[in-house]
């Protein structure tokens, strides 16, 4: 039971801790507005309140002080200056790193006394009398009421709250425990009336809801924490009842028209404290945590029915062929509802995996601000659609690379306040981070409006790293010098700052983002800006895939980045520079025979015809000469495991319908696995089957980026 | 190396030959299956093959050993190791028994050159000795020279 109520606390304390650091930044970038002030009291205090109610002193101590110095802001005693805000975050940082110390060991052994000290001095030179009333208070049992001694002094505001519990539904003896919640709030509060009535209650005994309305000094966020510390109560909605008369008999009859339980009460007339607090436990009637480990289970078993699915479809259609008999109808009818049974069903495990990527972005305006603030720039960080959402494993893996790009553009893409004011700049820089849906697809842009990379540049320092020759670089367009800094080694910095740290560079940020199955893509301006677009699978478990053969063996290409089938005589495939191309609508493209860099023997193809998939990344276009084409599906997509190690241009593996296991090609894998070749200057010929043994040989750029 | 009387082992057999392998070392045993080509730069590397759901790299122990491909046959078996957290297939001609052996001796004695680290000893039974495979340096040793 403890656990259970210390897991509800870390999860709002959590929640408060975000919302304070948005609060403080808010603080400072609108100054001491009151509805800035307003709300980060109501955050610190919230805490402070549910850390009392858990026995964590040290963290009640903390909030407690961060209010004090909020109390004295909030009556223009105290100005707020860059230093105040460095403390209060300070103290922020505190508190999530005593929240972590609980969460690891359930106690705290961190001292405080310093950060305590901090806030106190801050606070000081005039009178914060009240902070010894509580501020060395005995260490409290978590029964003890959530003494507030301080807000009451500050706003000695009397609420009236109305509470309407509802009991878990597997409780047993309801009667006993709305008896029990009634007593709790009896000790910390009047409780002036109860409905239905006790009397009531206790005579029906299956009564699973009861509204109390209670008078009372404590915060809504209080009186719930309370009343949930009986883990029999299923669901709390709270309603600020201020309007009600003070004599206010039993609790008026109008119950009809007061919110379900459940229903967020978002539309009443409500002050906000009381809002506020309904929404820190958004629908807790309608969710329920659930463990990652059984959702990934989950998605585990679904990926196994999609290939057995598959597999019937495929057997019912071989049986169908074989013997015409009706039964079979039959077989075949269940087979495509079974079908598309699982294809709902499998998107319904997908959206339960799925979060709003505002979790990852929320780190960043106080990671910008913490950075502008080192390197005295002036930078705006504006987020756009964080409510998007992403499947958890694709969030957890693409946050390293976006503090690095956001890392990278505060670093090196805005300019200092006096260069962007000499090149005309507005003096504050601005870094847009945005996330949308795009079909299958999440779109994440990083945006600058910085001073751009010269591609001038790019290619000396690409030219003087030794990754290619002078003549190399000249030849390239500004465009493919540009994608030069995603190669191994490369970085941009003229000098090496703390900020961007040193030689991981973009080439980790690539190799992530090309694990993730996604792609990365830069354009810049000099003198404008700089913005990187990320392209991301909605999820990474299960996509659709074009089936493919080279000679005798079936791979699958992630639909993603099939760009186009085309058939194609074989005689019109020209070779241009020793490269074999095709021409497809006027434009010319590269294509490539597989069967060379996986050593598969290349088939002597009867028709005139042959198949070209043509692939994509970024801008980059490839065909692929394949010699069949078996059709698309949805395919699970798993690892093939350690002991085979990374294999070139493939990502993984799935099981097909027969049983048997087909390959997953990666189209940038494999667009680096032909560029390879040409940059070794090889001749496409079966015998010499380039890359596919080289780990790095050659030395040629494309080739290294494997090796991730 | 001590005697190894409680311990049991099954002897694979390669071409003419005879091998051991420790049951504690063995997941299980499976008949031939359908196995997918991998690009890979280690010749005795055959491909995955699909165990139960999960991608299952397979090896030819005639490759290891330097022998010549043989087609699969009815005896054709997968003996199935764990290495770390994933399991690997390791092809074998057949299965034959189970058997203990009533001495071990440390295999450098009999056998020397590059195979010499395929096995961990020699076990003794009444038919003669068996070389007792080392399963790990098999499936993470270096490079044999080519011994046809």
């Amino acid at each position: 039971m403890r656990s259970e109520l210390l897991g509800i606390f870390l999860d709002e304390a959590e929640e408060q801790l975000r919302q304070l650091e948005q609060d403080i930044l808010r603080l400072e970038q609108s100054g001491a507005s009151d509805e800035a002030i307003q709300s980060i009291f109501r955050t610190a205090h919230t805490l402070k309140g549910s850390s009392a109610v858990m026995g964590f002193e040290q963290m009640k101590l903390l909030a407690h002080e961060m209010e004090n110095v909020l109390e004295r802001i909030r009556r223009q005693e105290l100005a707020v200056t860059p230093g105040l805000v460095n403390v209060l975050f300070e103290c922020h940082d505190m508190l999530c790193a005593l929240k972590s110390e609980i969460e690891r060991n359930g106690t705290i052994h961190t001292g405080t006394d310093d950060m305590a000290d901090k806030l106190r001095s801050l606070a000081a030179g005039a009178v914060p009398a009240r902070a010894d009333a509580d501020g060395e208070a005995p260490g409290p049992e978590p029964g003890a009421p959530p003494a507030e001694p301080a807000a009451s002094a500050a706003e000695p505001s009397v609420r009236h709250i109305e509470c309407r519990v509802t009991l878990a539904t597997d409780c047993e003896m309801k009667a006993a425990r709305t008896l029990v919640v009634h007593q709790t709030l009896s000790q910390h509060m009047r409780v002036l009336a109860t409905e239905p009535p006790m009397e009531e209650i206790m005579l029906r005994g299956d009564v699973d809801e009861a509204v109390f309305l209670v008078e009372t000094d404590l915060l809504p966020g209080e009186v719930e924490a309370l009343i949930r510390r009986d883990p029999d109560v299923g669901d709390v909605v709270l309603r600020l009842a201020d309007a009600m008369p003070r004599a206010a008999g039993p609790a008026p009859g109008d119950a009809a028209e007061r919110p379900f339980p459940g229903k967020k009460p978002a539309d009443s007339p409500e002050p906000e404290a009381g809002r506020k607090e309904t929404e820190s436990h958004p629908k807790s009637g309608q969710t329920i945590r659930v463990d990652v480990e059984r959702l990934d289970h989950l998605m585990n078993l679904v990926g196994e029915l999609v290939i057995d699915q598959t597999r019937i479809a495929q057997a019912s259609g071989i049986l169908r062929d074989e013997y015409r008999i009706e039964a079979l109808e039959d077989l075949e009818q269940i087979t495509n509802h079974i079908t598309r049974v699982i294809s709902e069903l499998q998107e319904s495990v997908m959206k339960t995996r799925m979060l709003p990527i505002e979790r990852l972005f929320s780190r960043f305006p106080r990671m910008v601000r913490d950075l502008a603030q080192d390197l005295g720039k002036d930078i705006e960080l504006i987020v756009v659609g964080k409510e998007t959402e992403l499947d958890r494993t694709v969030i957890e893996e693409i946050g390293d690379p976006l503090i690095h790009l956001i890392r990278n553009a505060v670093d090196h893409g805005i300019e200092t306040r006096e260069e962007r004011l000499a090149a005309g700049k507005p003096a504050k820089g601005t870094i847009r981070l945005s996330a949308m849906n795009q079909e299958n697809h999440v779109i994440i842009t990083v945006e600058d409006d910085g001073r751009g990379i010269s591609p001038g540049r790019i290619r000396a320092s690409a030219v003087a790293k030794g990754l290619l020759s002078a003549a190399a670089a000249e030849a390239m367009s500004d465009r493919d010098a540009i994608q030069l800094i995603f190669t191994p080694g490369f970085s941009t910095a003229a000098a090496v700052s703390e900020v961007s740290g040193r030689g991981v560079g973009m080439d980790i940020v690539r190799a992530h983002i090309e694990k993730l199955q996604g792609l990365i893509d830069i354009d810049t301006k000099p003198g404008e800006g700089t913005k990187l677009t990320i392209k991301l699978p909605l999820t990474l478990a299960i996509v659709r895939g074009l089936l493919i053969r080279l000679s005798h063996l079936t791979y699958a290409l992630p639909m993603s980045s099939v760009v186009e089938i085309v058939r194609i005589p074989q005689e019109e495939i020209r070779s241009v520079k020793g490269r074999p191309v095709v021409r497809i609508r006027e434009q010319i493209m590269p294509i490539a025979w597989l069967h060379d860099y996986f050593r598969i023997p290349r088939k002597r193809r009867a028709g005139r015809n042959v198949f070209v998939v043509v692939i994509g990344v970024a801008e980059k276009r490839l065909g692929l000469v394949v010699d069949e084409l078996i059709g698309n599906q949805e395919i699970v997509v798993k690892p093939i495991g350690s002991y085979v190690g990374k294999v070139d241009g493939v990502s993984g593996a799935t099981i097909l319908g027969d049983g048997s296991v087909a390959l997953i090609l990666d189209a940038a894998g494999v667009m680096k696995l032909v560029s390879a070749a040409i940059d070794q200057d090889n001749p496409f010929t079966a015998e010499q089957a380039p890359a596919a043994d080289g780990e790095g040989e050659g030395g040629a750029w494309i080739s290294e980026s494997n090796n991730w | 190396m001590d005697s190894g009387q409680s311990q049991q082992y099954v002897i694979v057999e390669l071409g003419a030959e005879k091998h051991a392998m420790a049951i504690s070392d063995i997941h299980e045993i499976i008949k031939m299956q359908k196995i997918t080509e991998v690009p890979d730069d280690r010749p005795f590397l055959k491909g995955v093959t699909n165990l139960r759901g999960k991608i299952m790299p397979v090896i030819s122990l005639r490759n290891r050993f330097g022998l010549e491909e043989a087609e699969a046959e009815r005896k054709t078996r997968i003996v199935v190791v764990r290495h770390g957290e994933e399991m690997v297939g390791i092809i074998v001609d057949g299965v034959s028994q189970v058997t203990r052996f009533s001495e071990i001796q440390p295999s450098s004695d009999i056998v020397s050159g590059l195979d010499g680290q395929f096995f961990a000893g020699i076990g003794r039974t009444e038919e003669g000795f068996i070389g007792i495979l080392h399963i790990e340096h098999i499936l993470t040793g270096t490079e044999t020279s080519e011994r046809q």
